[in-house]
């Protein structure tokens, strides 16, 4: 471990060979905890270069860097993106047809400009499964997640719950050809994206990653 | 300051050739800064964040327009200040009764600040100060060799007669001892 943290020291520094870019770009990207102090790198080197006049709230941010919401995965902090997923996935959240509000917000994000940038280039593949979710998901009757604590709730197939927790989750197939996992913030809630084989398992809710892939090994076995 | 262009240059090759995790390394090292600049044109923590998101964007829209004639950060830089002055004439026009130049705003913004704010962060920025103040000589040096004068592993191996390798291990070794100490620091606020 401590291989790959001095190697992200050095990409910081620029100062990696070509041939160990590849390796550590590749493990930054899938790695919360190095994508996190990656970020800390930055804040430390603009907190010892920063003049006054620019930085009125820089505690707040520091506090909000280091609580992780706004390391995930760097672009998917776009607002359009999340208002789309915050419809798409939220648990707590109506549906379109039922809040005017959150439909015309919903509509207006999904048809920007800023947005079709984004699910035309940025993150193409997961945009789009995230846009086609809503359509193609199959039903989740067959599945007890009952082994990590959580139980169907009645009505409402894809959702489950723990407690207070609740967590959405839907298998679709894997169209995009998302190959990696992939995870999203919105405020409490966090979207994960888990390729297997030719589906794509999608789990939502405010949870972390162990959680996460507590749930998907209940779902591959 | 670690603007240098070794690796970057590198990944902004791949980024060109369409490798979107290639651009996600950019953000995670520059959103900082391009928020820090940003809060200090606006004063408004949400606008900042919303056009430092902007300028991304942006910034990988237009990335095959990137030739390489300054560093990546300058060019950013330049898309997010763009960005703030066109936010603020946007701002000046709605809000007819101030209306001043985005030139006249900056002024006033870098004059007013909020004083708490302003005086925890020069409290933190004491602190870390002084705690990087207090390392071993050897990892402070080549630490603030890179950090405060940019300089390369190469350049500090010569000034300080060391190996590359042990320039790579000192600068490493007071990350690590600086961000445990920054990380307490921010969680005991």
């Amino acid at each position: 471990m401590d291989d790959i943290n001095s190697k992200l020291s050095q990409l910081y520094d620029n100062e990696l060979n070509q041939d160990q870019l590849d390796d550590v770009l590749k493990n930054l990207n899938s790695n919360l905890q190095l994508q996190k102090k990656y970020t800390s790198y930055g804040l430390i080197s603009d907190m010892l270069s920063s003049s006054p006049a620019e930085k009125v709230t820089f505690v707040d941010f520091a506090k909000k860097v280091l609580s992780n919401r706004l390391v995930g995965n760097g672009l998917t902090a776009a607002a359009t993106i999340f208002l789309t997923v915050l419809f798409l996935y939220d648990p707590e959240a109506n549906r379109l047809a039922e809040s005017s509000e959150q439909s015309r917000q919903i509509r207006d994000a999904v048809a920007s400009e800023e947005a079709a940038i984004i699910s035309n280039n940025v993150m193409q593949n997961e945009i789009r499964h995230l846009i086609s979710l809503d359509n193609n998901y199959q039903p989740m009757s067959s599945i007890d997640l009952s082994p990590v604590g959580y139980n169907q709730i009645k009505g409402s197939p894809d959702t489950f719950q723990k407690g207070k927790k609740k967590v959405r989750i839907r298998i679709t197939n894997n169209q995009s050809g998302l190959n990696e996992i992939r995870f999203f913030d919105y405020g409490h809630t966090t979207v994960y994206l888990y390729p297997l084989d030719d589906k794509i398992v999608s789990v939502s809710g405010d949870l972390s990653q162990d959680e996460v892939e507590k749930i998907i090994k209940v779902l591959i076995n | 300051m670690n603007e240098g262009s070794k690796n970057e240059s590198d990944i902004i090759k791949k980024i060109q050739n369409g490798d979107n995790s290639a651009y996600n390394v950019m953000i995670l090292k520059y959103q900082n800064r391009i928020y820090s600049t940003l809060l200090g044109f606006l004063k408004s923590p949400q606008d900042a964040e919303d056009l430092m998101q902007q300028a991304f964007v942006k910034g990988w829209q237009n990335i095959n327009k990137f030739r390489g004639e300054s560093s990546f950060y300058t060019w950013i830089y330049r898309i997010a200040i763009n960005l703030a002055k066109n936010h603020l004439k946007k701002s000046s026009v709605v809000n007819s009764s101030k209306n001043i130049s985005s030139e006249q705003n900056e002024i006033e913004f870098s004059v007013d600040l909020n004083p708490l704010h302003e005086l925890e962060r020069e409290q933190l920025k004491f602190r870390l100060k002084s705690f990087i103040a207090k390392l071993p000589e050897s990892l402070r040096t080549a630490f603030l060799m890179r950090e405060e004068e940019g300089k390369s592993y190469e350049e500090i191996s010569r000034a300080t007669d060391c190996p590359i390798g042990t320039v790579r291990s000192r600068i490493f070794r007071a990350r690590e001892e600086i961000l445990n100490f920054f990380e307490d620091e921010i969680r005991n606020g």
